[in-house]
């Protein structure tokens, strides 16, 4: 196989990827996310070592936040395609831009806020997970009602 | 681009709904393409021809902008 036929091959695989779910999808992910969102806010009020069950709590988030972001709409078309790809490539975006600035801007408010407690901090994986799918999501609602 | 596709669709008595359906996008999809808040693709656009049984060019327009 030479490269023009690898080149055509990988093109086809490509074509045929839809990494995408059915409407169906969107529905439970949006009752899953609700529902796990709610128990994570309310850990907040409970006492006691519940770090494993919030770890879980939290991956259940962003798996449900995916679900949703890429479940298909009613009738999928090249219009909404387009807007998705925008909402991903404006996702991406600010989150790096996210990822780099925001640790500065919370050491310069707890700068002046509280000196005494000052620490840079870097963001974890949920955090930045969280913000790109809150994104992208978000961007693709707003674009596809005013589209 | 300008477009007369309401012009075309009003021709053959279509609503947005029915012409949506024909070439199977959404009828927001229609309305964009109307009000010239969306650029239909190749594909798209020749579905459309089919519809109106007229060419490319009869509907879709160029202006200055493109």
């Amino acid at each position: 196989m030479d490269i023009e036929q690898l080149y055509e091959a990988e093109k086809r695989r490509m074509d045929k990827m839809h990494l995408q779910l059915p409407n169906i999808y969107k529905k439970v992910g949006i009752v899953v996310f609700t529902v796990s969102m709610l128990i994570l806010l309310s850990t907040k009020f409970i006492d006691g070592e519940i770090d494993t069950f919030k770890m879980v709590l939290r991956q259940i988030v962003i798996a449900s936040m995916l679900v949703i972001a890429i479940s298909k709409e009613k009738i999928e078309d090249e219009m909404i395609m387009k807007i998705r790809h925008r909402a991903f490539t404006i996702a991406f975006i600010w989150t790096v831009i996210y990822v780099l600035v925001q640790p500065y801007i919370n050491y310069g408010v707890a700068l002046i806020v509280r000196p005494e407690r000052a620490v840079y901090e870097e963001f974890g994986s949920f955090i930045i997970m969280w913000f790109m799918l809150a994104i992208y999501l978000l961007y693709f609602h707003v674009m596809k009602r005013i589209a | 681009m300008k477009n007369c596709l309401k012009v075309e669709r009003a021709i053959l008595n279509l609503t947005q709904d029915d012409l949506a359906n024909r070439i199977g996008v959404s009828r927001q999809t229609i309305n964009s393409i109307e009000k010239g808040r969306y650029v239909p693709s190749t594909v798209l656009a020749l579905k459309l021809s089919m519809v109106f049984e007229k060419p490319v060019n009869d509907f879709l327009i160029l202006d200055d902008s493109d």
